[in-house]
């Protein structure tokens, strides 16, 4: 892809009827959240235009593997400033061990992001704590912790075929997307690794799970480099010199897989001002687009392109879940409608993106909306890249007002929860659902409360209904009155005055459907997660689990001052 | 022997063991904050809520709140059962913030742990502006412009003093300015650049096994509704 094209300095039309972003009513359903793709606001992008751009010095320095496929490697990257290491523990796992479930006990890898350059005192250090995963102590030396399984038939396909002098089958390359896939990235103090507001400072990681990002950045070199190891040493064993070297672009077009459960989904209602934030930001760069008065030619070449790659991808978005067969049917089917009505409208008119944005919001259904609105942002970095500064939340916890009125409250519940308002809490199909955490695994769950005692162990994870709690008590209390009484009699309600004050700084905090109604569908919370990081060919493995693939078509780290580190994720694979 | 946390670590784990000890989510939230904010400033805060949990397990979180005839009818808070909690009494003044004049003085009958209140009456002096002191027993502490500064009145181990949780009357008092020479003697509560919490293994496990009965027994039916329950994995 010409890199040129990602630097539209000559072309900054004027912004002279500004459209406004989009409202929460719109924005905040759960069917359209489920629905986002990633943008170029996503977090790998950001991680992998910075590490290109301040030209981040790559280096392999250790790599004690051995034929058995068990040992350590350490990774590191440098930046202007400060040096980063993942150092990565491989172990030879029996194959009835392999489990994505975040719950399993053994991996084929495991990994810690450490920060700077680890010494060998650190490397023993880590060796006993990180392949314990979740049983292990890890310190503020450590950034993250993480591991991931094989995917086995292609991890065995590859090694097998460079281990006998050819290259791997690119149509089984592109069936599965990844050698390996994590099953948790733990940042932000899990497990002991420091805290984020002790590293929050640190410009490279003024955004959001960045350090994440880079863990399984490098955990994709780390994964590539293993491969070829095993290679070799069965190479050896066949009585070969040598296998074959991984081609380079088969290689890039593989991405780390990684295997998502319903931990996920509490995040988005337990962080709603950085949910704001990423929403925010995002139809901010929307906004921006739309209000541009014309489009250059060059810019609507680049759309145009990037429309046709994201056809060309979507026949490599495999999965066997029926409901995403069908969206990403009707996807394909949306796109074509999209890119005929693109190439025949007139674009010497006003405001021809939002002209194409309104067409798309009567034509096409929500998942080709969201799409279109990833595309829409592309030939535009100059508006919209600036903006990920504001994506991050440095603020102390959220504090109640409470000098405002009881009235004023009301007000405020009545304009931006009147979704929940009108939902009839009584009806046992709308609070059917209840999270919690199970004592056997350790880990989120979503249960029927009218199979199972779960209402003591349940998780303040339905704000549509603690908010109609809320309101309803409020008529026990004088309009003109402080909500100081109210919160010393009813304590419980603090959380749910916190949530509805929020939403006058921060309009997109609030998912506005039920998360607790028998219909939910957990999916689209994860999607929609996953959609900010970056990821790509969603394969939902159920209504509460889901397959993605991250950083498939990246430059590798010695790639990076040589290869597009921006709009990679449009590359054609293979 | 003790073990090095992270805040968020400690914070969540409070959380978990105040919320099993019966109160409402939004407390032991808020239980979770301050410790944290203690913590940060090398003060005991994992120490007290292990403390507290325990004694406050046995009652019911209603009999724990101050009064509201007593914050009405002046300066003495009082609570609806024994002694108060100091998570809920600091919340509580922060809430009444705009009801404090400066030179005033508000005392608080029984307060459990009374360090866990700065970090609220920190909140308090954002909102209201005045500078506040928190007096009980042999301690004194001023909060202001988001620090605090500790001194005690008698040689004796600070650390000891700050992590009591047994009940004492405690005073809340509202200035308007603090001279430099009222502040010398005072120890500045600085917040470390990588604050790591160093909880004692004792309090470690009790406020794990506090946080341990939030989670819910496993059913047939929980087993099958997992996330990625009876699904094979390998691809």
């Amino acid at each position: 892809m010409n890199k040129s094209r990602c630097d539209s300095t000559t072309e900054l039309p004027a912004i002279q009827e500004s459209v406004t972003r989009r409202s929460p009513d719109i924005v905040m359903r759960l069917e359209r959240l489920g629905s986002f793709h990633q943008t170029r606001l996503s977090f790998m992008r950001i991680l992998t235009r910075r590490l290109q751009k301040e030209q981040w010095q790559f280096q392999r320095r250790e790599f004690e593997v051995d034929a058995e496929g068990v040992g350590y490697a350490v990774y590191s990257m440098g930046g202007p400033l400060r040096q980063y290491s993942l150092i990565a523990f491989s172990h030879d796992l029996p194959d009835a061990k392999r489990s994505d479930r975040v719950i399993a006990e053994a991996w084929d890898a495991t990994f810690t992001l450490f920060d700077g350059i680890p010494t060998k005192t650190d490397i023993e250090r880590l060796a006993k704590q990180v392949p314990l995963q979740e049983a292990g102590r890890l310190s503020e030396k450590e950034l993250t912790l993480s591991r991931a399984n094989r995917s086995v038939r292609l991890w065995t396909h590859v090694v097998d075929s460079l281990a006998s002098g050819k290259q791997p089958d690119p149509e089984q390359l592109k069936r599965v997307g990844y050698l390996m896939r994590t099953t948790a990235v733990y940042g932000s103090g899990k497990f002991g690794v420091v805290d984020r507001q002790a590293i929050d400072s640190r410009e490279e990681f003024a955004e959001p799970f960045q350090v994440e990002m880079l863990s399984v950045y490098l955990i994709r070199a780390f994964v590539r480099d293993l491969v070829q190891h095993m290679a070799n040493i069965q190479a050896r064993k066949l009585g070969d010199e040598q296998a074959a070297e991984l081609d380079s672009g088969l290689a890039r077009c593989l991405g780390i897989g990684n295997s998502t459960g319903l931990g996920m989904a509490p995040f988005l209602i337990n962080h709603p001002r950085l949910f704001n934030n990423w929403i925010m930001v995002r139809e901010e760069a929307l906004a921006r687009v739309l209000s541009l008065q014309s489009s250059s030619a060059e810019s609507r070449e680049l759309f145009l392109h990037l429309l046709e790659a994201t056809q060309e991808s979507l026949l490599h978005w495999k999965t066997e879940h029926t409901v995403q067969q069908k969206r990403n049917s009707d996807l394909c089917k949306n796109l074509m409608s999209l890119r005929d009505h693109f190439l025949a409208m007139n674009h010497n008119t006003t405001q021809p993106w939002l002209q194409l944005y309104r067409w798309a919001m009567q034509a096409l259904g929500v998942e080709a909306q969201e799409c279109l609105v990833s595309l829409l942002l592309e030939p535009y970095p100059h508006h919209v890249d600036g903006l990920a500064c504001c994506l991050s939340d440095s603020l102390e916890q959220s504090t109640v007002d409470a000098s405002m009125s009881v009235a004023k409250l009301g007000a405020m519940i009545e304009l931006h929860y009147s979704w929940a308002l009108a939902i009839d809490w009584s009806e046992s199909c709308n609070t059917a659902r209840a999270w919690y955490v199970s004592e056997e695994k350790l880990e989120p769950r979503l249960g029927e409360r009218a199979e199972e005692p779960l209402d003591a162990y349940e998780q303040p994870l339905a704000p549509g209904r603690d908010v109609a709690s809320l309101f309803a008590l409020l008529k026990n209390f004088k309009d003109e009155s402080s909500l100081a009484p109210l919160l010393l009699q009813f304590p419980h309600c603090r959380q749910a005055v916190e949530r509805v004050q929020l939403l006058r700084s921060c309009p997109y905090a609030e998912i506005r459907d039920n998360t607790i109604s028998a219909d939910l569908i957990p999916y689209d919370m994860l999607r929609c997660k996953l959609s900010f990081f970056g990821a790509t060919h969603f394969d939902p493995r159920s209504d509460r689990w889901i397959r993605i693939c991250l950083y498939a078509n990246a430059p590798y780290p010695e790639e990076l001052l040589t290869r597009d580190a921006d709009r990679w994720v449009y590359a054609q694979s293979g | 022997m003790s073990a090095s946390l992270s805040v968020n670590e400690t914070v969540s784990l409070v959380k978990l063991a105040w919320r099993a000890a019966g109160y409402p989510w939004s407390i032991a939230s808020e239980a979770g904050y301050a410790v944290g904010w203690l913590e940060q400033r090398e003060l005991p805060g994992a120490q007290l809520a292990s403390a507290l949990v325990n004694d406050l397990d046995a009652i019911s979180f209603d009999r724990l709140k101050p009064a509201e005839g007593s914050i009405t009818a002046g300066n003495c808070w009082r609570s609806t059962g024994s002694a108060l909690c100091p998570v809920m009494s600091g919340l509580t003044l922060a809430d009444y913030s705009g009801a404090f004049e400066p030179e005033q003085r508000v005392q608080l009958a029984d307060v459990y742990g009374p360090c866990l209140l700065l970090p609220f009456l920190n909140r308090l002096q954002r909102i209201n502006g005045s500078v506040i002191t928190l007096e009980w027993d042999r301690v004194c502490a001023y909060v202001l412009d988001g620090e605090c500064y500790v001194r005690l009145k008698s040689r004796e181990s600070l650390w000891l003093c700050l992590s009591e949780p047994a009940p004492v009357n405690v005073s809340v008092s509202f200035t308007r300015q603090i001279t430099a020479d009222e502040l010398s003697g005072y120890g500045r509560c600085i917040v470390s650049a990588v604050p790591r919490c160093h909880v004692d293994q004792s309090d470690l496990l009790n406020l794990r096994q506090y946080a341990h009965r939030t989670y819910a027994p496993a059913t047939d039916s929980s087993r099958i509704s997992g996330a990625g329950a009876g699904m094979t994995d390998n691809d």
